[in-house]
């Protein structure tokens, strides 16, 4: 790269000055792809993108589903980014959160067709979204919101089985981006199929030993993880698919659960996490500290919360900060939803800015 | 005299000075550490090149907030951007991995939000874009210009002496 030397000014290697780029934030860097030509293509420097992720972990979003009235025809769905720094930040009770209107994906409402998009997952920053149009045609894509890229929307297969299920996943030793779908057909037969980012392709899976409970698989260091009730046993596991090697195993859960209500699992704190209902008045989250091992699981919250009668309530953790004390999740009935931040001292409620729906992702 | 037995090892800075640094402060020092390897005798002192007395002394500061877990209060405000760079230079020299993290990201601090036109400046680095390349690659970008706190864009002419 061309340089030319000010007087009394040091001259950085270039390796050295990628190290200290690699700490801004990608807004920034897009800014500096001006500074020369060097500069504009390293944002698909593999190597610098790597050095970044690595940096950037400490900056987490919440990215978020956003709907207006649905009674009207107008109504439009988005999907906004939140970053955590400013959530924490907001001190007040019932201050609504304001998202950047940069890093939002908005639809193009040129036909009548009403877009929902629902968001399957995340991985080092990038969102796979599932878009359902009116007439029922689903189609994923993937949105990178820090640069403001999205891919083309490309059909999910063959229509004629029932896709419900989609998880988003990337697998280290390919190093690519993976979907999971999961199909249930009419006839009681059952599918699973895998997308790989590059190949740009299904390609059949073997077949769920169980059936998850729930439609989202939670990616976790190249596996995906959903829940599932063992029949045979009469308890929860994890049913645990290695991207890598494509095959599953079965995951315990911490020893001495009862019946749980609302069982679920997320990924908090970057590790595996079960979250359960105790009562109607508390929840309850569980870490797995060593993935795999029983043992490591321990009780990380049991947090109170109001119900409101005739309401059934739906929550959903978000965020979990690096120290472990400070809680971003989201609750909803059939009326509020609201984003709770909960430290060990106290609990905030603040409000996504006319109601997020309640199927956030922490990317 | 230094022998491998002491506690201490002998650093002499490009500006003459010897330090006698405590053996696990040396082992920060990538470079330090593989040159004491290699040696085959006790060796008597290390010569570290582009390392000026007045870095040595902010190493020592560093080593000694952080041996007694106060990293954090360690701090670079006081330098300027010249001293900072030139301290960055011979930590990246040194090859001591926590202070050079640091260091990168005290230089990333007093980098972002700036213009780029500053970066420019503060890396030395001359543009090479035509006028409509740059253009070009401006517009295509605008978006990633605008929102709070963005220093207003240095004009070109006057930062290219």
């Amino acid at each position: 790269m061309q340089r030319r030397r000010h007087p009394n000014s040091a001259i950085f290697p270039d390796e050295l000055m990628l190290e200290i780029i690699s700490w801004l934030p990608v807004k920034h860097i897009i800014q500096l792809r001006c500074v020369n030509k060097f500069f504009k293509t390293l944002i698909f420097d593999p190597h610098f993108v790597r050095m970044h992720l690595n940096k950037s972990r400490r900056n987490s979003n919440l990215a978020l589903p956003w709907y207006r009235n649905l009674d009207k025809y107008d109504e439009d769905y988005r999907l906004i980014t939140l970053s955590i720094p400013y959530v924490l930040g907001i001190q007040t009770q019932n201050q609504y959160a304001i998202s950047d209107p940069y890093y939002r994906l908005n639809d193009d409402l040129n036909d009548d067709s009403i877009i929902i998009r629902k968001i399957v997952g995340s991985c080092n920053g990038l969102l796979c979204v599932l878009s359902i149009s009116s007439s029922d045609e689903h189609c994923l894509c993937f949105w990178n919101p820090a640069t403001r890229t999205k891919s083309n929307e490309f059909m999910v297969f063959d229509c004629d089985l029932n896709c419900n299920m989609f998880s988003f996943g990337y697998d280290n030793s390919s190093q690519t981006y993976k979907v999971v779908a999961f199909c249930a057909e009419e006839s009681g037969c059952n599918k699973v199929k895998v997308f790989s980012l590059g190949d740009n392709s299904w390609r059949d899976l073997q077949c769920f030993p169980l059936i998850p409970c729930h439609d989202d698989g939670v990616h976790f260091n190249g596996t995906i993880n959903w829940l599932a009730y063992h029949n045979v046993d009469n308890q929860y596991v994890i049913l645990s698919l290695d991207l890598s090697t494509e095959t599953y195993t079965h995951l315990l859960l911490p020893l001495g659960l009862d019946d749980v209500d609302g069982p679920m699992i997320v990924l908090l704190g970057d590790r595996l996490c079960f979250c359960h209902d105790f009562e109607e008045t508390h929840f309850v989250i569980w870490q797995m500290k060593d993935f795999g091992v029983q043992n490591s699981w321990i009780q990380l919250f049991k947090v109170r919360y109001e119900k409101r009668i005739g309401f059934v309530v739906r929550w959903l953790p978000l965020y979990l900060s690096g120290n472990g004390d400070t809680l971003i999740w989201a609750e909803a009935d059939d009326i509020y939803r609201e984003i709770f931040i909960y430290s060990c001292i106290d609990i905030i409620p603040c409000m996504a800015r006319e109601r997020g729906c309640c199927n956030g992702r922490c990317c | 005299m230094a022998s491998s037995s002491s506690n201490l090892i002998s650093l002499k800075t490009s500006d003459g000075t010897v330090f006698k640094v405590e053996r696990a402060l040396a082992k920060t020092m990538k470079t330090v550490q593989a040159i004491i390897e290699e040696a085959d005798a006790n060796i008597y002192m290390i010569p570290i090149h582009n390392v000026f007395s007045h870095h040595m002394d902010m190493i020592i500061d560093y080593y000694k907030l952080s041996v007694a877990g106060k990293s954090k209060e360690f701090s670079v405000e006081k330098l300027d951007n010249d001293e900072l760079k030139d301290f960055l230079l011979a930590v990246h020299y040194l090859n001591m991995e926590d202070l050079f993290e640091v260091l990168t990201q005290a230089v990333a601090d007093r980098l972002e939000k700036k213009s780029v036109g500053y970066v420019r400046k503060y890396f030395g680095i001359e543009n090479d874009f035509t006028p409509e390349e740059y253009a070009a690659i401006r517009k295509k970008n605008d978006w990633a210009f605008k929102g709070d706190d963005i220093e207003p864009e240095e004009d070109e002419e006057k930062q290219e002496e």
